[in-house]
């Protein structure tokens, strides 16, 4: 066969997308977009990973004293296990919060770099 | 099918950078087609083929900044789709099935000796041809014929040696002739 009777042939092998293609891809990048961790975020990771390793230290310096309450400026009274279990929560919370904007990022770099 | 043109593609991607998503869709509907043709070349199958297409089309989004514009954006695409798609590609395992010529037919419907073939089914069983071949010679076979690109070309978006890509085509134009023989016998004349 000649080679223009052949690409005239091969010029019919093309396939064409589905009509909804390009909707459904845009509705994908906006969705992607909505999940996208913003550059502040980006910018904080460091910042809160510190803030709760601080919390960790303090957690631990409570633990290690021996003290039965927590006095504030002369007028908040804390006792030693309400005040653990607020820092415990507040722990929890952090670090659950990194994990979320850890999985957000790793995922968002995974796909920049496919 | 898309015409190749680097000014208006180069000026769309800029606006690409800069947040506009309507200069965006104006590249998926100049490029979509062409490039789910590549995609299915190495996918065999339309969905799956449609799949990996938006998936690359993703990606182009996502890393329309790190285009430098030393190549041409359409080379630019056709390497991330190819890229995308053998990826896929290997995640199914299929690569070791279709490294095998495939000898197996689905029929579209029955053609007898007096009739011609319609356009519409010609497109059918062009497509069917091309599903036989191996991916890479129909990958290489699609980007030169049906996109205009040449060996040079090929080379960069594939990223296969100068000769496979010839011996690619060579063989690849052989077994597209034989498939189409097989399938349509002495109606491959009326392809032309």
């Amino acid at each position: 066969m000649e080679d223009k009777a052949f690409k005239k042939i091969l010029l019919k092998s093309e396939v064409k997308t589905s009509e909804r293609f390009t909707d459904d891809l845009m509705k994908r990048l906006e969705t992607r977009k909505a999940e996208r961790p913003t550059s502040i975020q980006i910018a904080l990771r460091p910042a809160l990973w510190g803030l709760v390793t601080v919390e960790m230290a303090v957690l631990a310096l409570f633990f290690l004293v021996p003290m039965t309450s927590f006095t504030v400026f002369n007028w908040i009274h804390l006792g030693k296990t309400h005040l653990m279990v607020g820092l415990i929560f507040l722990f929890i919370l952090g670090i659950n919060h990194m994990l979320r904007l850890s999985q957000k990022v790793e995922s968002y770099n995974q796909l920049v770099k496919q | 099918m898309a015409i190749r043109d680097n000014d208006t593609d180069a000026k769309l991607i800029d606006r690409v950078k800069e947040g506009d998503d309507r200069a965006f869709v104006e590249l998926v509907n100049k490029y979509k087609d062409l490039s789910l043709s590549l995609a299915h070349s190495i996918m065999k199958d339309r969905d799956k083929a449609e799949d990996v297409l938006q998936d690359a089309f993703v990606k182009v989004y996502e890393k329309a900044g790190s285009f430098k514009h030393q190549s041409a954006f359409s080379s630019w695409l056709y390497r991330i789709v190819v890229n995308t798609a053998y990826n896929a590609l290997k995640k199914e395992k299929k690569y070791r099935e279709m490294e095998h010529f495939n000898q197996e037919t689905t029929n579209i419907g029955e053609t007898t000796n007096t009739d011609t073939i319609r356009e519409e089914d010609q497109k059918k069983y062009i497509v069917m041809a091309m599903e036989r071949l191996r991916p890479d010679e129909a990958l290489v076979l699609r980007l030169h014929y049906l996109c205009g690109h040449s060996i040079t070309e090929i080379q960069e978006i594939t990223g296969f040696g100068i000769s496979k890509v010839k011996v690619d085509l060579h063989r690849g134009r052989g077994h597209m002739e034989e498939a189409l023989e097989d399938l349509l016998g002495d109606q491959v004349k009326d392809l032309l």
